[in-house]
């Protein structure tokens, strides 16, 4: 039997959802007798039960403590946690969160890590995670050899959130020792995005320098409007103040996380760009220059005017 | 108090041969590029070409100087060969030099399709490749004669760049009316160069694709316009009122019953008076977020639609260059951000205007702010030293910053900014010389730009 460890996220006393999928990345390696425990730290446990009750779980370990974000509270939960049970595997949503206690975790318990997985599987026995290198070009498979527990953040998207109703039973557990080095100072939501919705976007149509100028502007939200796409822009345009930041896309914008089908007009396909919307499976890129990166990563191309493609699919729509 | 706005005159011009002096000194290969791009010198180009890895990322560089290229082209083996064809900046002669080395298929298509083949268009137009011939056809300087004999093959893609061509005639455009299918076909309707003849016989074929091209083409006769401009069908119509060629007071005056066509009337300028009021009490959101930003609107229809009860009508009139200063006095208190940051973007705010926007805490009203040249010069510091890294970039596309604001983006901890910030054109001799130190590349590369391009202007005028 082994034990299998997922620890939950809450912020600011609001349950994460990206904690059942890490649930459903470590359900998927459950063999036999194995146990998976949750692990929560809030103020208030006992309320994110029903959350973490899904199918595959059959512990809920509530740890009253706070609901303010103390990494090293986190970092000590696992290390008590691999500590009393030598688990074989503790898995964490990836993110800035993660980021501040798993890797710490990892390298004080002498644990195995791979972060940002996106596939996880057992070969012949053998833990192997999933997660993508140089810069998401190349998928790298990992295994763990002599390691005894292995720490794992999983990446948001990657992983179905888990569902099905589950009857775990609930063990309470004190808050573990931890040398706190940090202050909460207060939460403070993200800013208004005013209804626009990148992250959860299914659809994006996206504009880029090719757009010219701010008055061509309009025609592509008015396109998205009736293509039900959300619109999203390069940096140029939000820089330009042609479209709100709330609308770009990359690594100093949004990330289009949910996104299924990426139109990319007149996007030359920047890194910073693509960092937002490389993993989407379906990217149809339409530029007059045969050459801009943006085809490197497309399933469909267009090399031709996006303005007479946007005229063209104006008459469709 | 500020300093007066950065005005980087002459006076403070590193001269030519000190610059390159330094950058020689310093060997470092992106700066040499950079100064490359605006002051020929040889130990620069030698830098700027050292290795192997600089010479494949200069054959590829949009904006290396054709001379590099040039440089690249006499002893290129065949990855920089490949790079030089694909680079819209390689010249003429290098282009010439790259097909006498007989390249593969795949580099003649490259150059065929490159805008500075012309002279090799003839030669490519009788390539053995039929890739190489359909990039000869698509390409805009392919003379008359050359895709006339090209729209004789039995070729689709090479029918269908023919017929798009710029210089194909009519008796090429005829004959691919006749032997083409409906596609090559509403291309050909759509050319300029279409003989009446042809847009005769479309304007009565029953599929709207060809009327719908026929209303497109720039050359149309104008009764034929007006007969199009009535067709049942909405795509046909509004083909028709996107033609220039025809005046915007002389669209429908009855109004159209498809909001899609009426959407297209409110884009137009020069609109007759009863029209625009019509439109701007348009049912149809779109057709009222357009008229808003139409120019020729008169101010008090702009005041209805400043108060119109979707915010992104309001925007609209916001970045309407005839919103008087009253009405962005009144946006400017607009509940709704984007509409407070479409009024931050104008440079003829009243002060006022300005003044209470600068109170304003939403970042796209800020960055708004930064790059408006009419925002004072000790407000734009403050922009600079905003925690938001893409609220202090905007500084950097300011053309009224002061010293000190870019003297803080120089300094700062993202690196885009300072690389926008080196791309200025009117950059500070001091700061393009304390940028020539930057750990990126980039920055590196448009500060040494900046400086040499300010040498070479200084040199030509003292010439």
């Amino acid at each position: 039997m082994a034990n299998l460890i997922v620890i939950a996220e809450q912020r600011d006393g609001e349950f994460r959802e990206t904690s059942l999928e890490a649930v459903t990345a470590i359900r998927g390696i459950k063999q036999g007798d194995d146990k998976l425990s949750v692990a929560i730290i809030a103020a208030d446990p006992q309320k994110h039960v029903p959350a973490l009750s899904v199918e595959g779980v059959d512990e809920v370990i509530a740890v009253k403590a706070t609901d303010d974000f103390q990494p090293d509270l986190l970092e000590a939960l696992i290390g008590a946690l691999v500590k009393d049970r030598a688990p074989s595997v503790v898995a964490v949503a990836h993110g800035v969160d993660a980021w501040s206690f798993a890797p710490t975790a990892a390298a004080r318990l002498d644990c195995g890590l791979a972060t940002d997985i996106m596939g996880l599987k057992l070969d012949d026995g053998d833990l192997v995670a999933t997660r993508a290198g140089y810069a998401e070009k190349v998928l790298v498979d990992i295994d763990f050899p002599g390691k005894e527990t292995v720490l794992l953040t999983v990446r948001t998207n990657a992983f179905e959130p888990a569902s099905g109703s589950g009857s775990p039973e609930v063990t309470e557990m004190a808050p573990p020792e931890a040398d706190v080095a940090t202050t909460h100072e207060g939460w403070k939501p993200p800013a208004d995005a005013g209804g626009i919705d990148i992250g959860g976007s299914e659809f994006i149509l996206s504009i880029g320098r090719g757009v010219g100028d701010e008055s061509n502007v309009e025609q592509y939200l008015e396109l998205a409007e009736s293509m039900g796409a959300t619109l999203g822009c390069s940096r140029p345009i939000a820089d330009n103040g042609w479209l709100p930041k709330a609308r770009q896309v990359g690594q100093s914008g949004q990330l289009a996380a949910n996104c299924k089908l990426y139109i990319a007009m007149g996007v030359s396909g920047s890194v910073q760009h693509q960092w937002g919307m490389k993993h989407v499976e379906n990217i149809v890129a339409v530029n007059t220059d045969p050459e801009a990166s943006i085809f490197s990563i497309a399933r469909y191309g267009i090399v031709g005017d996006m303005a007479e493609i946007a005229e063209e699919l104006e008459n469709l729509f | 108090m500020n300093a007066p706005a950065a005005k980087i005159g002459t006076a403070s011009v590193t001269p030519a041969s000190a610059l390159i002096a330094r950058l020689v000194e310093a060997g470092d290969p992106y700066a040499a590029l950079g100064a490359c791009v605006h002051i020929t010198d040889a130990t620069l180009d030698q830098i700027a070409l050292a290795t192997r890895r600089q010479r494949l990322i200069v054959a590829a560089a949009s904006y290396a100087p054709p001379r590099l290229l040039d440089i690249l082209s006499q002893d290129a083996d065949a990855p920089l060969i490949l790079r030089l064809a694909k680079n819209p900046a390689t010249p003429a002669d290098a282009l010439a030099r790259l097909m006498q080395g007989r390249p593969p298929a795949r580099v003649r298509r490259y150059i065929a399709a490159h805008a500075n083949a012309g002279a090799l268009l003839p030669q490519l137009s009788q390539d053995t490749s039929i890739e190489v011939r359909r990039a000869v056809a698509g390409n805009a300087g392919a003379p008359a004669d050359v895709i006339a004999r090209l729209a004789t093959e039995a070729d689709g893609p090479i029918a269908r760049a023919a017929a798009a061509a710029p210089q194909a005639d009519a008796a090429t455009l005829e004959h691919l009316w006749r032997t083409c299918d409906e596609w090559v076909r509403a291309d050909v309707v759509a050319h300029p160069n279409c003989p009446p003849g042809i847009l005769a016989e479309a304007e009565a074929q029953e599929d709207p694709l060809i009327r719908r091209k026929c209303a497109a083409n720039p050359a149309i006769p104008d009764d034929m316009l007006m007969r199009l401009l009535a067709d049942p069908d909405e795509q046909v119509r509004g083909a028709a009122v996107r033609n220039l060629a025809i005046s915007g007071d002389r669209l429908d005056k009855a109004g159209d019953p498809s909001a899609k066509v009426r959407r297209l009337f409110a884009r137009r300028t020069r609109l007759a008076r009863p029209m625009i009021a019509r439109l701007a009490a348009d049912a149809d959101d779109w057709v009222r977020r357009w008229i808003a930003r139409n120019p020729d609107v008169p101010a008090d229809v702009l005041g209805e639609l400043a108060q119109d009860p979707e915010a992104a009508v309001r925007r609209s009139v916001s970045r309407n260059p005839a919103c008087p200063p009253d009405l962005l006095s009144a946006l400017a208190v607009d509940p709704q951000p984007w509409v407070r940051a479409g009024v931050a973007l104008r440079d003829d705010a009243p002060d006022a205007v300005i003044a209470l926007l600068l109170d304003d805490a939403d970042h796209d009203v800020l960055g708004a702010l930064g790059r408006n040249p009419a925002t004072p010069a000790n407000h734009l510091e403050m922009i600079a030293r905003h925690p938001d890294k893409d609220v202090r970039r905007s500084v950097a596309f300011n053309p009224a910053a002061p010293p000190d604001a870019l003297g803080l983006l120089a300094q700062d901890v993202y690196p885009l900014n300072r690389a926008i910030l080196a791309g200025r054109g009117d950059l500070a001799r001091a700061l393009a010389l304390r940028l020539l130190d930057d750990p990126e590349p980039q920055v590196r590369f448009a500060a040494a730009a900046s400086l040499a391009r300010a040498a070479a202007t200084t040199t030509s005028e003292q010439q």
